[in-house]
């Protein structure tokens, strides 16, 4: 099987690690690549600079508090690019504020989580978001 | 006061033109009275003298006719003397004598008595002996008259004569008696007259008089009335708690001591100053839109808020309320302004605009700050369980049991500190939902609660018993947390082996009031107030777990709605939390 590249964009390096911890517990053969702030995550996905050679994830975590370039605006370049717009993406958070959902959901946002205290819980999640997006959802294939 | 004068002088003018009218009906009816006596004069005049005058003249013709008698009798002797002896001296005394016989014959037929001789039967023989005597005598004859016959016809014609002379005599008596009659008559009418129009006159003197009397009468209570009215009007103007101005078009201006007192300036400042260095500069401009607008008649009144100067150079705030009246023309008279001070109103309003402003900044600001709190709190927090959690999971093989009991209380803190950050974040979300209300079946609510709660019902075997619940209006997940905090509270502070929870309701006033009645372990006295507080526990956690911020949920929301939420201690044992909502 084809291991599948997960674009994590999150500056909390804890969470980093839980979500390393969580990836390395499933059965999908997997590359995790970490951007730490929105400006380096959208470098990255349109192969700027040193991500010249990089590959097109296909699946984005994406936290919403990301510092120089906020998620949002990330999420809005994703969903306003032809090619990157196909990709699902998750957005991983610890705010539930109703504000936030209805502002990723109206950016096109594929699915909304809460990042749950609990570890297992986050593991769990984390398995689940990989199960149900590179699995059961049948998605296009990108370039 | 114009038409009062007029109708005055023209009551003066029906006073003149009565008075005149009376004198001339006065006048007319003396004239008139004269005028009869004079006619009655001159009728009973001339009736009173022809019987005289018939009666001198019957009277002249007797005596005429007497010395005709005379005459023939001397002439009868003269005519026998010369036939006896035919002297010649007789004979011209005879001829001597005719002459005046034939004189007076002539002058009893003829001339000025002849209307006389008319009504004599015998005239026409005294006549016939006159022709004879004449005719005798121009032929010089000696004419041979029977004496007798001459004097019987004479004497038949003075005997008629004294007939008319009686009936003559008789007749001005008569019409003299007749004639004082009239004038008697006449004096009477034209006294009754003349006491008539007296009395006329009088009576319009006296209704003139009265009717004067009258209109000065009213004058004087009008002028008592007007000035009555011009003073109750100066006292109202003076004294009047508001100020008042009274502006006429292109003339004076008058203020009223109040409003001098506001502007703390003196009658007599106040008229030597222009209203312009009283205004203040900048509300001048919005004085003149609202004059020039009731001016072009787009407005009545206007009322605004203006400011002044006052003498002492502070700004006063004034609540303008003024109008406009026109004259019977429809043009513009006069300003009536009302000026009441408000600069103090001003002043407490704008310390409680200050102080709303700050409020609701602080409020915004505590709002903002538990929102940020409490979610920025998540993170930090969450990475402390979450590698705790790590940490057991990869080397709890290397763990004693002490390092395991302080693991289990990190974990159990953050737990704690998570959930709390949650009801925190819950909380202060209470006022920054902005759901419109709608109608909320509450028995729909109880029964989704009652679902919810099921599990921990059957396990403290509660018995819950509700009346049939109203609608009212409200914002339906809200008044659910309120109706789940109530019941769950409920269920946990009682220790009871069967706890009971009875919900009722009741209208009071406009509001409904509800009543969650339980059995459980009661709130005392002291503390009914402060379990809504905020993070307020009244036991251990050991006791009762939770973190203290139902009912300061609870609290939060029913203020939102309009209504309040309190504890009262049931009758026998336990609580009884009420609150309203509005109908």
């Amino acid at each position: 099987m084809k291991a599948i590249n997960i674009l994590l964009i999150e500056d909390n390096l804890g969470d980093v690690e839980l979500v390393k911890t969580a990836i390395k517990e499933n059965k999908f053969k997997n590359n995790l690549f970490v951007c730490n702030d929105g400006e380096k995550g959208l470098k990255f996905l349109f192969k700027e600079d040193e991500y010249l050679n990089q590959v097109t994830p296909d699946l984005i975590l994406l936290d919403l508090n990301l510092p120089k370039i906020e998620g949002k605006d990330v999420l809005a370049k994703i969903k306003g690019n032809e090619t990157l717009r196909s990709i699902p993406v998750v957005i991983l958070t610890t705010s539930s504020a109703e504000a936030d959902v209805l502002k990723s959901y109206n950016l096109n946002a594929n699915c909304y989580i809460t990042k749950p205290i609990d570890l297992n819980k986050f593991i769990e999640v984390i398995k689940s978001i990989e199960i149900f997006w590179l699995s059961i959802v049948k998605l296009p294939t990108v370039n | 006061m114009n038409n009062h004068s007029e109708t005055y002088l023209k009551r003066n003018r029906n006073v003149i033109f009565s008075s005149l009218a009376a004198a001339i009906i006065l006048a007319g009816i003396t004239w008139f009275g004269v005028y009869q006596i004079n006619t009655l004069n001159k009728q009973t005049q001339s009736l009173y003298r022809s019987p005289f005058v018939v009666s001198n003249s019957s009277n002249k013709l007797i005596n005429k006719s007497e010395e005709i008698i005379d005459l023939v009798s001397d002439w009868e002797i003269y005519k026998t003397d010369y036939i006896i002896v035919h002297l010649e001296r007789d004979l011209i005394q005879f001829e001597e004598i005719s002459k005046p016989i034939l004189e007076q014959l002539n002058a009893l037929y003829l001339g000025d008595l002849k209307e006389i001789n008319v009504l004599i039967s015998s005239n026409d023989e005294v006549i016939q002996f006159s022709k004879k005597l004449s005719k005798a005598q121009n032929k010089g004859v000696f004419l041979d008259l029977n004496k007798k016959d001459f004097i019987a016809t004479l004497n038949n014609y003075k005997k008629e004569l004294l007939v008319i002379e009686n009936f003559a005599q008789n007749k001005a008596a008569e019409l003299s008696v007749k004639a004082t009659s009239i004038r008697n008559e006449a004096k009477t009418q034209l006294q009754i007259s003349l006491f008539l129009g007296l009395i006329l006159i009088g009576f319009v003197a006296y209704i003139v008089i009265k009717k004067n009397k009258k209109d000065v009468d009213e004058i004087v209570t009008y002028q008592k009335n007007l000035e009555k009215s011009e003073t109750l009007f100066r006292s109202l103007f003076e004294n009047s708690p508001i100020g008042i101005s009274m502006t006429e078009i292109g003339g004076k201006v008058q203020f009223n001591n109040t409003f001098c007192k506001i502007l703390g300036y003196t009658k007599e400042e106040v008229d030597r100053k222009n209203w312009k260095d009283l205004t203040f500069e900048e509300d001048i401009s919005k004085s003149d839109v609202y004059v020039k607008k009731m001016l072009a008649g787009e407005l009545d009144d206007a009322f605004f808020d203006k400011r002044y100067y006052h003498k002492n150079g502070a700004v006063i705030w004034t609540s303008i309320a003024t109008h406009l009246i026109r004259n019977e023309e429809n043009k513009p008279k006069l300003f009536i302004t009302f000026v009441s001070d408000i600069t103090e109103k001003i002043k407490a309003q704008s310390i409680l605009n200050n102080l709303n402003t700050k409020l609701q900044d602080s409020n915004q600001e505590l709002q903002d700050f538990a929102y940020v709190a409490s979610h920025d709190l998540q993170e930090p927090l969450r990475m402390i369980s979450s590698f705790i959690q790590l940490l057991e999971k990869k080397l709890s093989q290397h763990f004693d049991e002490d390092a395991k009991k302080y693991m289990h209380f990190v974990l159990d803190g953050a737990s704690r500190l998570q959930i709390m950050i949650n009801d925190l974040l819950k909380y202060s979300r209470i006022n920054t939902t902005e759901h419109e209300k709608e109608k909320v079946d509450l028995n729909q609510i109880m029964s989704n609660v009652l679902d919810i709660l099921d599990q921990k019902i059957i396990a403290k075997k509660a018995e819950i018993t509700t009346q049939k619940l109203p609608e009212v209006l409200g914002i339906n997940s809200l008044l659910q947390t309120v109706i789940t905090n109530l019941i769950e509270n409920a269920l946990k502070y009682n220790d009871e082996a069967v706890p009971t929870i009875k919900i009722s309701h009741q209208k009071i006033d406009g509001f409904f009031e509800f009543a969650f009645e339980d059995n459980g372990i009661g709130i005392d006295e002291p503390y009914r107030e402060k379990i809504f507080i905020i993070f307020k526990r009244l036991h251990q956690k050991s006791e009762y777990s939770g973190t203290g911020i139902g009912l300061s949920v609870c609290s939060r929301i029913i203020k939102k709605h309009g209504g309040k939420i309190w504890v009262e201690g049931a009758s026998q044992k336990g609580s009884i939390f009420k609150f309203t909502l509005p109908k």
